[in-house]
């Protein structure tokens, strides 16, 4: 009799949850914060307003054929990785600092080297030096660094030029490494940023 | 979609930023360089603190070139490894009759 009497109760509880979406996943995800309001799978795309998710449900749209080992529950924008309870980069993750500065000279030297300033080529020349850093900084054994890499270089005729930057991030983590070459006549500015994340 | 605003880079926001931050210190100056490395540093420690007062988890990072009219050829490029759906980029030219001015503010999630 005791028995019977507990499901009741436990209905009720579940009736009083605020219902956004009236699924039963809601329950699941009740503690996180608003971001469940979004669409987690195609059945709930038709409620929402057509003008302001239409954008969105596009790319769903796309993306559902490749999607159909992961359960239909998982947001794929918001995963939730599950905590690594780490402050900051852990030795065999750390970044040397060192090593990121010799290959950005190595690269940046063999491609400047012998280099004319062509106006037609340079647009090129800067786009593929900054892969080719980029692929360079990618095969470094660090796995938890985002990286920037910005290349500026101009012609030189005698006009001045300053470039600053600054930067908001955890100092203990994040770096950046600046490498400056000249030759005849043009220069170049390259500053590579290696940002931490987890 | 207030979500989407609150976690990935917005880049009209920004780039309005920029623009204001830009025409407040240098709007209606001519180059000199004597006042150059002032005007950089204002420039962008402004974006900065505006950024800041978004409230957005992100880390940022603010590049400033300016460079004095002459007839000469710059060519500026970057690339970034991060994760496509959350970071961004913002690039503003900006030019008055004596000086250019480039300005990238690059966004990383947290």
């Amino acid at each position: 009799k005791i028995h019977r009497d507990s499901l009741p109760r436990i209905l009720n509880h579940r009736d009083s949850l605020p219902r956004k979406n009236s699924t039963h996943r809601d329950s699941l995800y009740g503690n996180l914060t608003q971001r469940d309001s979004l669409p987690r799978n195609s059945t709930q795309r038709d409620s929402l307003p057509r003008n302001s998710t239409h954008r969105l449900s596009l790319g769903r749209n796309r993306r559902q054929s490749s999607m159909n080992s992961i359960p239909r529950n998982l947001d794929r924008r918001f995963i939730r990785y599950e905590n690594t309870f780490r402050m900051e980069p852990d030795d065999d993750r750390r970044i040397e600092i060192a090593n990121v500065k010799r290959i950005g000279n190595l690269v940046v030297e063999s491609a400047i080297k012998d280099y004319q300033y062509d106006p037609n080529n340079a647009k090129l020349f800067t786009s593929r030096l900054s892969e080719q850093l980029r692929y360079h900084m990618k095969q470094l054994p660090s796995n938890r660094f985002k990286y920037v890499i910005h290349v500026c270089m101009g012609q030189k005729q005698n006009q001045d030029l300053r470039v600053t930057s600054r930067c908001l991030w955890d100092l203990k983590c994040d770096r950046h490494v600046t490498i400056v070459k000249e030759t005849k006549d043009c220069y170049l500015t390259v500053t590579i940023f290696c940002i931490y994340s987890e | 979609m207030d979500d989407i605003n609150e976690t990935s880079f917005v880049v009209d926001e920004v780039s309005n930023v920029i623009k204001e931050s830009i025409e407040a210190t240098i709007g209606s100056q001519s180059y000199q360089q004597a006042k150059i490395n002032t005007w950089t540093s204002n420039i962008v420690e402004a974006i900065l603190n505006s950024l800041t007062k978004l409230n957005k988890p992100f880390k940022y990072i603010v590049s400033c070139v300016i460079m004095q009219k002459n007839g000469a050829g710059l060519h500026t490029a970057s690339s970034c490894f991060w994760d496509n759906s959350t970071d961004g980029s913002c690039t503003v030219r900006w030019e008055n009759k004596t000086m250019y001015c480039i300005v990238s503010v690059f966004g990383l999630s947290i």
